[in-house]
């Protein structure tokens, strides 16, 4: 009888042993596949980020500052390549042509200029395969500035370190080197002594056809002491007065003094007749509320 | 028994847990089944640019590596008669009556996030390594003439975000170029209008 209940006791620890073995090598696997499949992941996204590319960030800024103050911008500098990069931070003059092209020049050469008010904590840095680092750009605004200024960061990417030289091998080998460099712009706007002033010179509207939609076209021009993103809506009415047609026009930044046309289309069709194009065009200001502009074109459908 | 335990204990755990979580989601509540809680969450959207420039469908490999710079295309061995077949893998040979053309595409990215009336434009310029007066940039019509000067040129207009643009880069070599490494450098640059 003791011979049998020892023979039951040690079955049934031999049972335990068995379902603890097993019970251990089931949270074995799961924390080994759990390990296997975080990896499998970190390569994947490993994978994912070696694509040969860099980055700026804020690529524009439009900024309202007090005047007689600073003001710290940070740029984040980013580098998606194997190469460790050395990053030349500038600022040069921006400002436009009589064609509306953007034009770019030395620090205090072009109109509006606040490139003489930045300074780069950095003027450069570099920064190592798939990081980014932070520089920042101090802006000092001058007691007697008034209304807008503007400048164009220029970040210029080129390799920190010396190329290696061609093996000897390789000694006619022809090879091209590309390099990038990004010119944001920095906008900014004095929070008083600014004058607004947004004008509609004249406008014309196309209507529709068979084979184009009616297109609209706004002379606009900014007499502002800053810039104006100047955006809108208009309506279509015959000529009884009812609404036959809507729509936006979309947003578009005039520099002080600068003069383009705004343009819209609506793809609706239109009958013959006599129409009314009636447009609101509004923009914001620093400091006070935005305001808004309307204007009136007549529209003839043969 | 310790598995047995380990075991009680992670339950145990987990159901903290899940009362932390429901605890949490609550707000102070008087004679009530629920309540809510507001959760206010701000972020500032900043404009960013990125180019992304990478190798053009059927093209030469575009590598950056400390050891190639920036970006980098290998044309392998060239000549000014454009025979032998000597340059590398993906790289396409035009010969004519003075020289000849190695050329390959690339693909230039650019990635915008946050523009609202700003759009960039990419241009083209030639870099200070030397041999640049051989080097070559175009579309796809890319030819002995598409010189790359030290002026900027633009080269895509109002580019959209995320458009593969493709581009030619190549050397042309004058049947009398003297022998020996031949190094361009080219600088894209994206602008913010």
């Amino acid at each position: 009888m003791r011979t049998d209940v020892s023979v039951g006791w040690q079955a049934s620890n031999l049972l335990k042993v068995h379902l603890k073995m097993i019970l251990m090598s089931f949270l074995k696997s799961l924390i080994l596949s759990t390990c296997l499949c975080a990896l499998l992941l970190c390569c994947f996204g490993n994978t994912q980020a070696q694509q040969n590319s860099i980055g700026v960030m804020p690529a524009s800024v439009d900024a309202r500052l007090r005047r007689g103050a600073s003001h710290t911008q940070n740029f984040t500098l980013s580098n998606t390549t194997g190469t460790r990069l050395r990053f030349r931070c500038s600022v040069e003059d921006v400002w436009y042509d009589e064609r509306n092209t953007r034009v770019t020049g030395r620090p205090g050469t072009l109109p509006r200029s606040a490139s003489e008010w930045v300074q780069f904590s950095q003027p450069e840095v570099v920064i190592e395969p798939y990081s980014s680092v932070v520089v920042k750009a101090i802006v000092t605004v001058p007691q007697t500035a008034a209304g807008g200024y503007y400048t164009s960061p220029v970040f210029e990417a080129m390799p920190a370190d010396p190329l290696k030289s061609a093996p000897a091998s390789q000694d006619d080998i022809a090879t091209t080197t590309i390099r990038v460099r990004f010119r944001g712009l920095m906008m900014f706007t004095t929070l008083d002594a600014t004058e607004y002033n947004v004008e509609i010179m004249g406008g014309h509207v196309s209507p529709p056809t068979a084979s184009s939609e009616l297109e609209m076209q706004l002379d606009v021009r900014n007499r502002s002491t800053t810039h104006a993103r100047v955006r809108g809506a208009f309506a279509i009415l015959n000529s009884s007065g009812s609404l036959v047609g809507r729509g936006t026009i979309e947003e578009k930044r005039y520099l002080p003094g600068q003069r383009s046309n705004l343009r819209a289309g609506w793809s609706g069709g239109l009958p013959a007749g006599k129409y009314t194009s009636v447009i609101t065009l509004s923009y914001d200001r620093v400091g006070i509320e935005p305001t808004t502009l309307s204007y009136e074109l007549p529209l003839v459908v043969q | 028994m310790s598995v047995k335990k380990n075991l009680r204990y992670s339950f145990i755990l987990a159901a903290l847990f899940l009362f932390a979580g429901t605890a949490a989601a609550q707000g102070p509540v008087v004679d009530n089944n629920t309540t809510t809680s507001n959760l206010e969450m701000t972020a500032t959207v900043q404009t960013a640019v990125q180019l992304n420039i990478s190798t053009g469908t059927g093209g030469a490999t575009v590598s950056g590596s400390n050891s190639t710079g920036l970006f980098s295309i290998s044309f392998g061995n060239v000549n000014g008669l454009g025979v032998g077949n000597t340059q590398n893998a993906n790289i396409t040979v035009v010969a004519d009556g003075s020289g000849a053309l190695y050329k390959t595409p690339i693909n230039l990215t650019p990635v915008y996030s946050g523009f609202a009336s700003e759009t960039a434009d990419i241009t083209v310029e030639a870099g200070v390594s030397g041999d640049e007066a051989l080097a070559r940039e175009g579309d796809s019509s890319i030819s002995s003439s598409s010189t790359v000067s030290s002026t900027p040129a633009t080269v895509i207009s109002n580019a959209a975000s995320d458009s593969n643009n493709t581009r030619y880069v190549g050397f042309y070599i004058p049947k009398g170029e003297s022998a020996g490494t031949k190094t361009a450098t080219l600088i894209y640059t994206i602008t913010v209008q």
